[in-house]
């Protein structure tokens, strides 16, 4: 384009702001809008974060200074308004062992299985599965422990206290000697870190005379 | 030139030149520019990179805790080089792998939380409360940065948070913990019956073929060792010391140099009077007591005398509260403080010291004075002497360590650069010497295939510090064969021993065969020379009474079944075949499962472990081995 004035030039940008101003504007507010809005939920969330973890510490410190009632508080509490932070899980960790403790094992099941179903975490959900399986066990349920343990077999990570768990599930079945083969998996899998109750166990069921 | 680029650099073909230069700042950043290019990449972890920078930081910081462990001399042996590569890059790899984790999942730590974990420490404190003025000292004398610090403190409370979080809420639940106790409580009664090997010994003498049939196939068992001469050249820095001569200018120069730090320190004769507080004498009463005792005094004898009469220090009161002559820093710090700033003849103020309240008294000062230079010389002497032989030590240790490496065929040229013999040893071995060689280093370094297959001169070799020495091989002496007279009697007594072992092991096994079958009775082994012994509830940890490895095979032993006892049978460590008969298991009792608390902590600690490792297991890890 050519202009011979300059005025006509300042009336042809007038005409081209006319037609796309109000667009533009609209663009550029929505942009802002999406960045501050982006910005605002990662604040929100980093915020609720931070929160969560003050709340999870207290929750620890009530435990080492016996105060079960707040580990239960904190922990309800995480549940409800933090349930996306790991902190709920690992709260809800503290009470089931709690419950255990004091022999309430459903209670301690039920925390176990909110952590397995709600956890985001992988690896929080991969302890739960073990630790409920224990509490099968413990509530003389050895199919549903073994049914537990069943996703965590191709994980080589845990096939130490998988076998071991298993072991116990199948003594408590009767079956002497698949609970001898499952505890001669475990102490070799976990080579010279064997704990001292595996031992025990495999010992106690005894090798075959001959 | 570039006054002509200059020139024609103008308009479009400027900025077009401007663009091109600065691409490669736009897309790697003016870093990699200082970095000279690309960086050397340990291993990369779900595509995070681990530069060889850090994996060779982590590797140094690994030998020196080990160096520190062993008090800066690590035993040959102990320090695996592989094995500690492979710790410094598997520890990389899992902390890459934690801080992803903690990162992606959300585990944070607030400014506010991070402040209290701060205030917590013990080491910030003082009277039980942070105080900010410490923390920045402590942090400056350290040469922390402040934000850097911090960001250490949340890091390590991030792990030590997701740590807590799983091994800290592990439980075994209450029926485990009691059958653990019931197994560990476990009593078990049992026979024994020994065989003896040496009931064998007429049985076993070796004839004259098989002791050279077993030395001609076991020649590799029968060798004299590996062994060498080395030449040495050894660099002393005490030896430097002893022959640096200092001038007397040299020592007058220093003098005058160093005449304030050689100052007598002020000297004080000091008198107290001490009133413990203890529980009989509360804080208030004796502070009250000791106001009243202070009024009292007008000088140094009435000091004397009240000290006499009514201090409870035990040593002092008898010589009239005399502390002697002391100087700062002999006190504790209370009463250190007030004794060098109290006016001599005025009684001090009463100071609360560990033991109670005290007074003070200065009976007479001995001022700081000038050290005369004779009374200093031989301490300046010996100084100027060490700091000197420390710069030779250094110089001439890099020269030797320069001129064994270059000329690495000969140490004759190491020598005459710094003005030493080249010395020799007597023989010695890998597993033991004399003299130098009694050094593992120095063994190590003479038997390593650089020194001994290539016969180069070895590295420079710290004795100790500020001593040093380079080797290399003077003679060396394969392995030879031993005769077989020389050998003989060992090979004799050898396989008589295991002869005399397999005898009592057929015999035992035997005998185990014919109990099982029923054929002979328990009762009947005493006739067939085994010798009985019996055991009443015998406990797992039992081991003064029984050897651990038949403790361990008696309750590895099926439970006997009615009155069928269950039997068993081993060789011990000391060659005697031992029979077993367990006659009865009694469980531990249900106690207490509090007793079994550690459980928890021993599977927390399990689980933990496995939880790293899974994570491990998930993530892609790629290594790359020929930057290591």
């Amino acid at each position: 384009m050519h202009f011979e004035t300059e005025e006509q030039q300042v009336e042809a940008i007038k005409k081209w702001w006319a037609e796309n101003g109000k667009s533009i504007i609209a663009g550029v507010v929505l942009g802002l809008a999406i960045l501050f809005g982006w910005r605002g939920w990662v604040d929100w969330q980093e915020r609720q974060a931070e929160a969560a973890s003050e709340q999870f510490a207290e929750a620890r410190k009530a435990f080492d200074s016996a105060q079960p009632a707040v580990v239960h508080d904190k922990a309800a509490l995480l549940r409800k308004e933090y349930a996306r932070t790991p902190y709920a899980p690992l709260a809800t960790l503290l009470e089931a062992r709690i419950d255990a403790r004091d022999g309430k094992l459903e209670q301690a099941a039920e925390a176990l299985i909110w952590v397995r179903d709600h956890a985001r975490e992988p690896i929080l959900q991969e302890v739960a599965r073990l630790r409920l399986a224990r509490v099968r066990v413990a509530q003389q349920q050895p199919d549903a422990a073994l049914a537990e343990l069943e996703p965590l077999a191709d994980n080589g990570a845990w096939t130490s206290l998988v076998a071991e768990i298993r072991g116990d599930a199948l003594r408590a079945r009767g079956d002497l000697a698949g609970a001898r083969q499952a505890y001669d998996r475990a102490l070799l899998s976990a080579g010279g870190r064997a704990p001292r109750y595996l031992k025990m166990k495999r010992a106690d069921l005894g090798d075959p005379e001959g | 030139m570039l006054q002509s680029i200059h020139d024609k650099a103008k308009g479009l073909f400027a900025y077009i030149i401007l663009i091109f230069i600065s691409i490669p700042f736009a897309l790697w950043g003016i870093q990699s520019y200082f970095e000279g290019g690309g960086k050397k990449l340990a291993a990369e972890v779900n595509g995070k990179e681990i530069p060889v920078r850090l994996y060779e930081q982590s590797l140094r910081e690994k030998r020196q805790q080990l160096l520190q462990a062993f008090g800066g001399n690590v035993p040959p042996g102990y320090l695996d080089e592989n094995l500690l590569r492979q710790e410094a890059l598997a520890g990389l790899i899992r902390e890459h792998l934690l801080a992803e984790e903690l990162e992606r999942y959300g585990y944070r730590i607030g400014d506010r939380q991070l402040a209290r974990i701060i205030h917590e420490m013990p080491i910030f404190q003082r009277n039980g409360r942070f105080d900010k003025a410490l923390y920045d000292r402590l942090l400056s004398s350290q040469r922390l940065s402040k934000a850097g610090f911090e960001l250490q403190v949340r890091i390590q409370a991030l792990r030590k948070q997701f740590r807590q979080g799983i091994a800290g809420s592990a439980f075994l639940p209450v029926a485990f913990k009691r059958d653990y106790l019931r197994l560990l409580d476990q009593r078990r009664s049992f026979d024994q019956g020994r065989i003896d090997p040496e009931r064998f010994a007429d049985r076993a003498e070796p004839s004259d073929e098989d002791i050279r049939a077993w030395y001609r196939s076991h020649r590799q068992d029968y060798l004299t060792p590996e062994q060498v001469r080395i030449e040495f050249v050894r660099l002393s820095q005490q030896k430097l010391a002893e022959a640096v001569k200092v001038s007397e200018e040299e020592l007058r120069a220093a003098y005058e140099e160093q005449q304030d730090s050689l100052r007598t320190p002020e000297r004080r004769h000091l008198r107290h009077i001490l009133l413990k507080v203890d529980e009989k004498h509360p804080e208030n009463a004796v502070r009250q007591r000791i106001e009243a005792l202070r009024k009292q005094i007008h000088g140094l004898a009435d000091f004397r005398r009240l000290a006499r009469e009514q201090s409870e220090d035990p040593v002092s009161a008898p010589r009239e509260g005399d502390l002697g002559v002391v100087e700062p820093g002999e006190l504790e710090q209370a009463l250190d403080r007030t004794a060098f700033s109290l006016p001599s003849g005025e009684v001090s103020r009463p100071i609360r010291t560990a033991r109670g309240y005290e007074l003070l008294m200065v009976e007479s000062i001995q001022p700081s004075r000038q050290r005369s230079f004779e009374e200093v010389r031989t301490r300046l002497a010996r100084e100027l002497a060490e700091r000197e032989a420390e710069n030779r030590f250094l110089d001439l240790s890099d020269k030797l360590a320069t001129l064994a490496y270059e000329v690495p065929d000969s140490l004759d040229d190491a020598a005459a650069a710094i003005g030493a013999r080249v010395e020799k040893s007597d023989w010695f071995s890998r597993e033991q010497g004399r003299g130098l060689a009694a050094s593992p280093s120095v063994r190590e370094a003479a038997f390593a295939d650089e020194v001994l297959k290539e016969r180069h001169n070895s590295e420079l070799l710290e004795l100790m510090p500020g001593e040093v020495v380079v080797l290399r091989i003077a003679e060396h002496r394969p392995p030879a064969e031993r005769p077989l007279a020389e050998v003989r009697d060992d090979i004799r007594k050898l396989l008589r021993q295991r002869r005399m072992r397999e005898l009592a092991k057929e015999t035992g096994e035997r005998l185990l065969t014919e109990l099982r079958r029923g054929e002979l009775g328990w009762s009947d082994l005493p006739g067939k020379g085994v010798a009985l012994s019996s055991h009443e509830d015998v406990k797992r940890d039992d081991a003064d009474t029984v050897p651990p490895a038949i403790l361990e095979r008696v309750f590895r032993m099926p439970r006997p079944q009615g009155e069928k006892a269950s039997l068993a049978g081993l060789q011990a460590d000391d060659g005697a075949f031992v029979l077993l008969r367990l006659r009865r298991v009694e469980d531990g009792k249900p106690s207490d499962p509090a007793r079994a608390r550690d459980l928890d902590t021993r599977y927390g600690a399990l689980e933990y472990e496995a939880v790293l490792k899974s994570l491990e297991g998930k993530a892609e890890i790629t290594v790359y081995k020929d930057n290591l």
